[in-house]
């Protein structure tokens, strides 16, 4: 099995949430909630003022805390991309996979059963861009096969410590 | 066999069945979140997880309230709400008169719950509160079935059948005991198998035979519905309240990602 994920660039990301939007356009029929969350935070005063924004939403871990904290084994992973997936007619609403999940990404539906980020179940992986990724206008969500990612993390964490410029990301995924 | 070590039997049967259930789905789960969210903090010391008291009011509004279904539906909120307080209800009364009636009585020769006033009050709540978790049951069967068709699933119908055998067997028991027991002193205080006890009669269904027969299938049926529950989607009784305090009602996801966000600054 495949493990596909995301990658996210904070430096590049301009908290435009067109991927909050694109997201909730792509899944309409099945989303009642915000799947993707944005957060935008400011710290300090003028002028000594930092910013950082951050695009969240499942990470599709390769070890899904959700996955094993659910009760009714509602939750999966999907075998041709590692996409963790809500049953919904296995679902009770619970919510001990947000409890467990370290990004607090399973969010509560109008329906009173949790939905998730589906990995744009519906676009064939390494074919399609998913919906987040394909609007985003500075490229700072990336999707890919895990160790593209980690690939990728790597080579901009050294490009930018060449330009002694702080480097950080989100994977989601530990390094094995 | 005596009936009552045939329903002893089973309950302990049952017992063991629910505590194996409770401990997989319900302790060990918690456990692992409880590992999971410490293994966070250690792994990355700038994302502390978000360590959150349950709320009263979020209990109230959640588990007693339901006002999130409420906000959903009226229909729904009623239908919940119908078969929420009736097995709630029933369960304290029926924990109550096994515990201060028989128990009591067996033991103590205390009296109030088998021959005395307390025994009419018990009887009454009990069919009171059966007839509102058979209504609410009737209801949401007949919503699944025929107007629900995005929840016509399996899963949901076959649980809810067995609780509604479970309910109207009770009220079939306690109809068959009292036709053969028609001068029972509290036969107007149980109101549903009081008025079923002349019809029994009237269809010649009534007879020590038939009533033990309806008494061992009830009974085998409920301690049955007991020992599923963990199993089944009735284990959200026991963690939907825990997870929906513990996360403030979905609160703690966005506290979450803040705090993640907050790590990056």
């Amino acid at each position: 099995m495949s493990q596909y994920g995301f990658y996210f660039d904070k430096e590049k990301c301009i908290g435009c949430r067109a991927c909050e939007v694109a997201c909730q356009v792509w899944n309409n029929a099945v989303q009642t909630v915000k799947w993707r969350n944005v957060s935008c935070l400011t710290r300090g005063t003028y002028p000594e003022v930092t910013g950082v924004n951050a695009s969240l939403a499942c990470m599709h871990c390769a070890e899904a805390p959700c996955k094993k904290a659910c009760p009714r084994q509602a939750i999966s992973k999907e075998e041709d991309s590692g996409g963790v997936t809500v049953d919904q007619s296995r679902c009770v609403g619970c919510m001990l996979c947000l409890w467990a999940c370290p990004f607090g990404a399973p969010q509560m539906g109008v329906k009173g059963r949790m939905e998730k980020c589906t990995f744009c179940e519906e676009r064939p992986v390494g074919k399609i861009k998913r919906a987040c990724e394909e609007i985003c206008p500075q490229q700072a969500i990336v999707s890919g096969r895990i160790e593209d990612l980690v690939l990728r993390s790597k080579q901009v964490v050294a490009e930018r410590l060449s330009y002694d410029k702080q480097a950080e990301v989100i994977l989601g995924h530990e390094e094995k | 066999m005596d009936k009552f070590t045939y329903f002893w039997s089973l309950i302990i049967v049952a017992s063991t069945l629910f505590m194996i259930g409770a401990y997989k789905n319900v302790f060990l789960k918690i456990y692992y979140i409880v590992w999971v969210n410490r293994r966070v903090q250690e792994v990355n010391g700038a994302i502390d997880p978000v360590v959150t008291m349950p709320e009263v009011s979020t209990i109230i509004n959640e588990a007693v309230m339901q006002n999130r279904i409420k906000n959903r539906s009226t229909f729904l909120w009623s239908r919940h709400s119908l078969i929420f307080f009736g097995f709630m209800v029933l369960f304290f009364f029926d924990c109550i008169y096994t515990v201060f009636g028989h128990y009591m009585h067996h033991y103590l020769h205390y009296e109030y719950f088998i021959s005395g006033p307390g025994r009419a009050f018990l009887k009454f709540c009990m069919e009171l509160s059966g007839a509102v978790l058979l209504l609410g049951l009737t209801a949401g069967l007949i919503h699944r079935i025929i107007f629900a068709k995005q929840e016509r699933t399996l899963i949901d119908i076959k649980l809810i059948v067995l609780l509604w055998v479970v309910t109207l067997t009770g009220f079939l028991t306690e109809a068959f005991r009292l036709s053969i027991e028609p001068n029972d002193p509290f036969i107007s205080y149980s109101f549903i198998g009081g008025n079923l006890a002349p019809v029994l009669q009237n269809l010649h269904l009534s007879g020590s035979n038939a009533a033990a027969a309806v008494w061992t299938f009830h009974a085998t049926v409920t301690v049955a519905f007991f020992a599923y529950i963990p199993f089944s989607k009735f284990v959200h009784i026991m963690v939907a309240p825990i997870g929906r305090s513990i996360t403030q009602n979905g609160n703690y996801g966005q506290m979450k990602r803040e705090r993640i966000t907050e790590g990056l600054l």
